[in-house]
């Protein structure tokens, strides 16, 4: 599989969802760091109904950006405790609505697909070529997607 | 006494924003429940009495899609109302869904765009909320 390259239409909707669905405000776009800063890495698989191509988004946020991306989802205070996996389980459902966003962008509104089930990815196996990245103010977050046509 | 629902997403963290967003939002609401996938639930439908079904599509067991077919194939169940709230974008798997007779709101999506799916379920199917 190789990386596909992120135009700026898909990180103008990437905002989109991480301002609206997790409520975390962007600085801007930084480059992708060298090192693995990474918190939480979730992989996301899809496959074309055609079974013409098939890709995995990935989406890397450093440990302070996941943690706050949760705090907002579930609606907690900043002194009330996440429950364990709700970072992994956030993260994992920014993802899902990213990609569903962002297949259309790449492949027209006609194509359909089957969005497999987030899992959790090795911080370090992050695949930086065509990755972009956001500063989130404190943390940061950044997003990759690899495919093949078969 | 307000509407019952029930919320189907395989995300726990999506059903809890789903649920608080229609206790937040000027529709009555009675229970919510909450099912991880299709198949749960069609368990739910069999142990409450629900109104509205607010329906992702992919999960895994059984997908939205699959569930909505075996919901409108049910004489009992058949007219139970279900607002799609998905990712999805395939104009044509949403052109599917709305024939099943489902509304459908996209994620991310904002409180008022469920009300208003809800509405225009409700006068389509010439109901009162």
């Amino acid at each position: 599989m190789s990386a596909l390259p992120l135009s700026d239409a898909a990180i103008a909707k990437l905002v989109e969802v991480i301002e609206s669905l997790a409520f975390l405000i962007p600085f801007g776009e930084v480059p992708c760091p060298d090192d693995s800063p990474w918190g939480v890495v979730v992989v996301l698989p899809w496959t074309a109904t055609d079974r013409r191509s098939r890709g995995d988004l990935w989406l890397a946020l450093t440990p302070d950006a996941a943690a706050e991306a949760a705090r907002n989802m579930c609606g907690l205070a900043p002194d009330q405790p996440l429950a364990a996996g709700d970072a992994a389980e956030a993260t994992g459902e920014l993802a899902n609505v990213l990609l569903g966003n962002l297949l259309p962008l790449i492949h027209g509104a006609e194509a359909e697909f089957h969005l497999g089930a987030p899992v959790s990815g090795v911080p370090a196996n992050f695949p930086r070529e065509g990755a972009r990245a956001i500063d989130l103010g404190g943390g940061m977050l950044a997003v990759a997607i690899i495919s093949e046509e078969l | 006494m307000g509407y019952h629902i029930l919320v189907v997403d395989d995300n726990r963290i999506m059903r809890e924003m789903v649920g608080k967003s229609v206790r937040l939002s000027p529709l009555e609401v009675g229970e919510v429940y909450q099912a991880a996938n299709g198949a749960e639930a069609l368990e739910r439908l069999g142990e409450h009495l629900i109104d509205l079904v607010l329906l992702d599509i992919n999960m895994p067991v059984m997908n939205g899609e699959q569930f909505l077919e075996k919901l409108r194939a049910d004489p009992v169940l058949k007219h139970t109302l279900v607002v799609v709230v998905s990712t999805e974008s395939s104009l044509p798997r949403i052109q599917r869904l709305r024939d099943l007779g489902a509304g459908f709101i996209h994620k991310p999506f904002r409180p008022e765009e469920l009300v208003k799916a809800v509405h225009e379920l409700v006068a389509q199917a010439g109901r009162r909320i």
